[in-house]
């Protein structure tokens, strides 16, 4: 009987092989399941692209200098230093902030024409794709703590921003005429952590030293309770204290991207505004950061992006506006659905439909 | 419809490759294109560079003239770096301005504005308007001799840098100085 | 692991999580006072920066470490999806019912009548206030006297400190306020809602009149209008904004800007 004993013997063999083979290949569909649902959204793409872009000067940070090309003379949309070593672009509200201080010698066109350029071109596209603190926010706030809700009291606390606007950004450094960016230099976190930070960590500026004190300690302060209250209040800096937010709002209805609502189409059934984490009373009110997660969960599919018919067709002036605005063949289909809180909080709806024109945030809870 | 989807799909290939060369051209051009000329540092324990500065017209010069730093042989020279619109220098000058009166003739002071900031706005008038009693004084630095460069400055400002009778620089401090720490430093070289 | 379990197991991560997050914080904070309060002249340097970070370094790997720990557990234990639900608050409930009730209806009870007096009296309250909050706060910050000029003990942030006092209180109140007004609101919204559902239920069969506009033609007129408006808005903006940059490229603006990023005024960025 020994063919038969082979026999068997092969059969154990390739009975063990296939169901090896199916393991792998189980497991490898597994993985790929799972990597495909935890690939970054497209506007988390986006954003990091952007942070990259803006503080393209990487050898700054090994060499501890700012750059001081002619590339400073235009605007990182964002909130980003220029005091940051690897910062290619000036910061829109401390340019603001020191052509206001010399507005009796000079009027401060220039930075106007900038200010007003972004926001009628991005509006608070730019908080929510392009800047660097934004984007620190939201993966802060990806930490699993419980989550603080955001309620009509939030929104009362949201003005807060154009206090500082007003008082920070404009009064003081017209009042003094002398050079005292007031926001950035008490609060702004962003030059805190990017230029302040960004320049004593590094050895070479070991000398910087000796100028910290008590200003530092206090905006070190505020750069830390920052980032605590960002783990558990989403987008604690942009929603109560960023004036530039501020500013872009104001452009929120002219801006040419963004989400737009079609009334025709709204069945004010409240589900975006549930879902949204930004203290909205309207979609693309001057609170909306234009993520796009509203969009998801519209029953009625009201919801899209501004200026999409433009888009469709291939136009690349603005490198970022092309990446964001042409459309997908959406394919993602995100069977398992999100939940990443443990807060009760209510997260994306799971299903999506087969074909969805314009869609980038993906099947992410962005 | 798949003609549109296939239209629209390379639509966004190109969008994304656009993007990327953008990305990594931006990122050649800042980190791996070499623009700046050298500049020789001077530091603690060299001696001071020699320049000739243009002075202002203040109460201490008031022909204006050149200041050079064999003028100031024998005395403790303070060179203080500046800019018209800058805060903190501007807050830290009646501080020098103190330190002149109180030490007479063991020290010099000079306060020299920046080559590099605000090139435009009026700095005789300045001067005239906002320190028209102070005994410091006031020259231009120029890219010429780039002292605040020469000197290690990085690009923040103020800057102080201290050389004793010899004209051997003994301290330099970047950023705003307090008048006890100018007074200590003082001190030492007297 | 029973659902309990897990859900035990999600809470427990998150609050473990949030102390890590806070104690870490603090701990930052606490050492960046510590070498503060060295008393010296100059109390930092970059020892004793890294001095102060290694002390507490061991801490922050921790709260890294409990950071993945968290995300890893909830990778393997996932909260169940919730379908999204709209939440509405009192005052939404009680427009949408509002929409339904007839005018003659909502003016003839007592109650409804009350209650958007007592509303309207509240923001009124709440605007006035606000308004003379405002106008305080710019009497100090607008006020020359609070700034010290150049050349006579220039200290900016002696000045901020001096004026804090004088503008935090009301602008404290003037939120607090507007929270309050907020909050009473929703308070009569309550018991207006109740009012309205027993008129509804009360008057059954009654047309409900209000919400939807009749003619679509009126509204298609508006929107074209509205676009045009826009379209309006949009191309002064865009003129605008490209003619400032000209007048800024011009009378010296855009240099100023260029000198002010490439100096860095240290104090401006906090280093001070």
């Amino acid at each position: 009987m020994k063919s038969t004993e082979k026999t068997n013997f092969f059969a154990k063999i390739k009975k063990a092989f296939a169901a090896t083979g199916r393991g792998v290949k189980t497991a490898a569909v597994k993985t790929g399941r799972w990597i495909k649902n935890h690939l970054p959204s497209k506007r988390r793409i986006i954003q990091l692209y952007s942070a990259l872009l803006f503080n393209a000067n990487l050898k700054g940070f090994t060499s501890g200098k700012i750059y001081t090309g002619n590339s400073k003379y235009l605007c990182a949309p964002g909130l980003n230093c220029y005091s940051c070593p690897g910062a290619i672009g000036a910061c829109p509200l401390g340019s603001l902030q020191n052509a206001l201080a010399s507005s009796k010698t000079r009027t401060p066109a220039y930075i106007f024409g900038i200010i007003i350029l972004f926001g009628l071109l991005l509006g608070r596209t730019i908080c929510g794709f392009l800047c660097p603190i934004g984007l620190g926010q939201e993966l802060l706030y990806k930490i699993k703590t419980p989550k603080v809700k955001k309620s009509k009291v939030t929104r009362v606390f949201s003005y807060f921003k154009y206090v500082l606007l007003v008082v920070l950004v404009i009064s003081i450094p017209v009042m003094y005429q002398t050079g005292v960016p007031a926001f950035c230099k008490y609060i702004c976190p962003s030059g805190t952590l990017l230029g302040g930070i960004g320049l004593i960590s590094n050895e070479k500026n070991a000398d910087m030293y000796g100028m910290l004190g008590g200003l530092f300690t206090w905006k070190f302060l505020l750069l830390i309770a920052f980032i605590v209250l960002s783990v558990f209040i989403f987008r604690f800096f942009c929603r109560f204290f960023c004036p530039l937010g501020a500013i872009y709002g104001f452009f929120c209805r002219v801006a040419m991207l963004g989400v737009k609502l079609d009334k025709t189409k709204c069945t004010d059934c409240g589900l975006c505004k549930a879902v949204c984490k930004m203290d909205i009373r309207h979609v693309g009110d001057h609170e909306c950061i234009h993520c796009g997660a509203c969009m998801k969960v519209c029953p009625a599919k009201a919801i899209s992006w501004k200026g999409s018919k433009i888009f469709v067709r291939e136009n690349v002036t603005e490198e970022n506006a092309a990446a964001i605005a042409a459309p997908v063949p959406a394919e993602r289909v995100d069977l398992r659905g999100m939940a990443q809180n443990a807060s009760k909080n209510v997260s994306q709806n799971a299903v999506q439909p087969a074909v969805k024109p314009n869609d980038i945030t993906g099947n992410k809870e962005d | 419809m798949q003609k549109r989807m296939k239209a629209s799909f390379w639509a966004e290939v190109t969008a994304w490759a656009l993007a990327a060369i953008l990305l990594i051209g931006t990122l050649v051009y800042f980190n791996a294109c070499k623009k700046e000329q050298e500049i020789s540092v001077y530091g603690t324990g060299d001696a001071c560079p020699q320049f000739d500065a243009v002075l202002y017209r203040t109460k201490a010069d008031p022909e204006g003239g050149v200041f050079t730093p064999k003028s100031a042989k024998g005395k403790v020279m303070i060179l203080n770096f500046w800019y018209t619109t800058c805060g903190p220098c501007l807050k830290e000058l009646p501080d020098f301005n103190a330190v002149q009166s109180e030490y007479g003739e063991k020290v010099k002071i000079v306060a020299l504005h920046s080559y590099s900031a605000d090139t435009d706005v009026d700095k005789q008038a300045f001067l005239e308007d906002k320190f028209p009693d102070y005994v410091i004084s006031f020259a231009q630095d120029t890219e010429s001799f780039h002292l605040y460069d020469s000197l290690g400055g990085a690009g923040s400002y103020p800057m102080t840098g201290i050389a004793d009778g010899d004209g051997i620089i003994r301290f330099i401090k970047q950023g705003s100085i307090t008048l006890t720490e100018l007074q200590t430093e003082i001190e030492k070289l007297i | 692991m029973t659902e309990k379990h897990q859900i035990t197991l999600r809470r427990v991560t998150g609050i473990v999580l949030s102390v890590l997050t806070v104690i870490a914080g603090v701990l930052l904070i606490v050492q960046s006072q510590r070498i503060y309060r060295s008393a010296e002249i100059t109390p930092y340097s970059y020892e004793k920066a890294k001095n102060a970070l290694s002390e507490i370094a061991a801490f922050l790997f921790l709260w890294i470490a409990a950071v993945v720990a968290g995300w890893v557990i909830f990778e393997i234990f996932p909260a169940p999806t919730e379908k999204p639900r709209a939440r509405f608050d009192r005052s939404e409930i009680l427009k949408r019912l509002q929409k339904r009730v007839p005018e003659n209806l909502a003016h003839g009870s007592e109650v409804l009548r009350k209650a958007k007096r007592a509303e309207k009296i509240v923001w009124g309250v709440c605007v006035g206030c606000c308004a003379i909050c405002a106008a305080l706060v710019a009497l100090v910050v607008w006020n020359k006297k609070y700034y010290t000029p150049v050349g006579d003990g220039f200290n900016p942030t002696r000045d901020m400190i001096g004026m804090l006092p004088r503008i935090l209180p009301w602008i404290v109140i003037a939120f607090a306020a507007a929270a309050f007004a907020t909050i009473f609101t929703e308070r009569f919204a309550e018991k207006e809602t109740t009012e309205i559902k027993k008129l509804l239920a009360e008057n059954r069969g009654v047309s409900g009149a209000a919400g939807v506009s009749g003619a679509s033609n009126a509204s298609a007129d508006k929107s074209e209008k509205d676009k045009r408006t826009l379209y309006i808005v949009r191309g002064v903006l865009l003129a605008c904004g490209i003619a400032f940059m000209i007048i800024g490229a011009n009378n010296g603006g855009a240099k100023e800007m260029l000198e002010k990023a490439i100096n860095i005024c240290t104090e401006c960025i906090g280093l001070g």
